[in-house]
């Protein structure tokens, strides 16, 4: 039960059959896309007090997007994006 | 480029569909698509068209551009802020030119059907000894791969294996007229629906699907939280329907009698099958030689469940704009703002999306089998 606009609401449920019998259906592990292919919509410098989640609803519209972004800048942890000002952070062109 | 805001794009093609030039978004003036949950979805296009310059000598421009020929495949998708969401799939099945004696106003309109219409083409005697529906409609559906139907078959509860010493169920139709049948005789639906990439489709076979995460809320008469233009609620009852009848099982008549609506999750706290002082009793309608009990009794359930999908009926219109999301039928929805009880979570039976530049309207039908919401509080 995932939210539509969750990275992970596309990707396959599996199901696994637990020692006691149980079945317990799992996600599959995401991997970032390579962004061998992106597509650029814009570069945004960072300032002093900006935040993912303003930056993403400022650019995509919808900050439960923060994602995007992140897999735009091959960043796994989020919090790594936004920490140097003035570093520049790429926002993708979303795909389906 | 701002990416904010709703876009559309559309794609046609012969076979594999391609962005549409941009001559073809100029003019086009109007987009209508109604996705149902049963039976097939449909759109249409208008363009405006004209013969203004020597390009136009022969005919109007649109009219004889290859792109637009008949059984050519369309797809259009809306995109929401960012994320880009497949609103249809289809082929050209009907065109209608309409020259205009005022100077631009003549019309091309081009209408057509969801991929399933590529099923409805060609009447065939089925004949499978000695399988079961989930296996037909996979042999039926894998047929169609270059329409990139993904089938989502649900088996139903019983399943009967016609002995083929005994009887071979044989229909004469086409694919699509039999899937339908199949799907009848257990109270379920087949329907196609687009996505999520373009040119991919989903075959869905099984129970119209109530489970899922509902939609984003109706909010009616909330202030600067509605989103919803208009909506009337219909209770309708003489809908709900039980059945009794007989079938034979171990060699002697026993009684088929259904009770109450099936369908999970229940969505009304007054399910009118129970709350009603009177409803309706039908009888038991043919089922085919050589069935057994059970084929009856599920028969008997599904005309039950079928009945009880009419009773309560929410109608209204709202701006997408507001909205923020493409309402998909064959789904749940949260009503807010209408009392307790037309609130609650509803069935999405239909959706029509009504595109023109600068304006976005959804017109939608919600069922339940009641009145009476079953949650205290409905999530926006």
């Amino acid at each position: 039960m995932l939210d539509p606009t969750s990275r992970y609401a596309p990707l396959e449920t599996a199901t696994l059959t637990l020692p006691d019998g149980r079945v317990a259906a799992y996600k599959r592990r995401r991997f970032i896309p390579a962004n061998t292919s992106l597509r650029v919509l814009a570069e945004v410098s960072v300032t002093e007090s900006d935040r993912l989640d303003l930056l993403t609803h400022r650019t995509l519209g919808d900050p439960e997007h923060f994602w995007r972004v992140c897999d735009a800048n091959d960043t796994l942890n989020p919090f790594d994006l936004m920490r140097e000002p003035g570093s520049v952070v790429r926002i993708g062109m979303p795909e389906f | 480029m701002s990416l904010l805001g709703i876009h559309l794009t559309l794609l046609v093609g012969p076979t594999v569909a391609v962005p549409a030039p941009g001559s073809f978004m100029e003019a086009l003036q109007r987009v209508e698509v109604t996705h149902n949950d049963e039976g097939r979805s449909g759109f249409q296009l208008t363009f405006g068209v004209g013969r203004s310059g020597p390009l136009d000598l022969m005919d109007y421009g649109l009219a004889s551009h290859p792109l637009l020929k008949p059984m050519n495949r369309v797809v259009l998708v809306v995109t929401f802020n960012v994320v880009p969401q497949v609103l249809f799939d289809g082929i050209i099945t009907h065109r209608t030119l309409a020259p205009s004696q005022q100077p631009g106003s003549s019309t091309l309109t081009v209408t057509g059907e969801d991929v399933s219409a590529a099923m409805d083409l060609d009447a065939k005697v089925h004949e499978h000894p000695a399988q079961v529906e989930p296996i037909i409609i996979a042999q039926l559906v894998l047929g169609y791969a270059q329409y990139g139907l993904v089938p989502v078959i649900i088996p139903p509860p019983s399943l009967d294996v016609p002995l083929p010493i005994q009887r071979t169920p044989v229909f004469r139709g086409t694919d699509y007229a039999y899937l339908r049948e199949m799907a009848n005789r257990y109270g379920y639906v087949f329907q196609v629906t687009p996505g999520p990439a373009p040119m991919m489709n989903t075959a869905y076979w099984g129970p119209p699907n109530r489970v899922g995460i509902p939609q984003r809320a109706l909010s009616v008469n909330m202030g600067a939280q509605s989103n919803v233009d208009s909506i009337d609620f219909q209770y309708n009852a003489l809908a709900p329907t039980t059945v009794k009848g007989q079938a034979m099982a171990l060699g002697r008549a026993l009684p088929v009698r259904t009770f109450a609506s099936l369908r999970v999750p229940p969505l009304a706290s007054q399910p009118a099958l129970l709350t009603q002082s009177r409803v309706r009793t039908s009888l038991l309608e043919d089922v085919p030689d050589g069935a057994g009990y059970i084929a009856a009794q599920g028969r008997a359930q599904g005309q039950t469940d079928a009945s009880t999908d009419q009773v309560l009926t929410g109608s209204g219109e709202l701006d997408a704009t507001r909205y923020g999301d493409m309402l998909r039928p064959r789904g749940l929805v949260g009503v807010r703002g209408a009392g307790f009880e037309h609130d609650g979570f509803f069935y999405v039976r239909n959706v029509t999306h009504s595109i023109r530049p600068g304006e976005y309207k959804q017109r939608f039908t919600l069922t339940r089998e009641g009145a009476g919401a079953l949650t205290p509080v409905v999530p926006p």
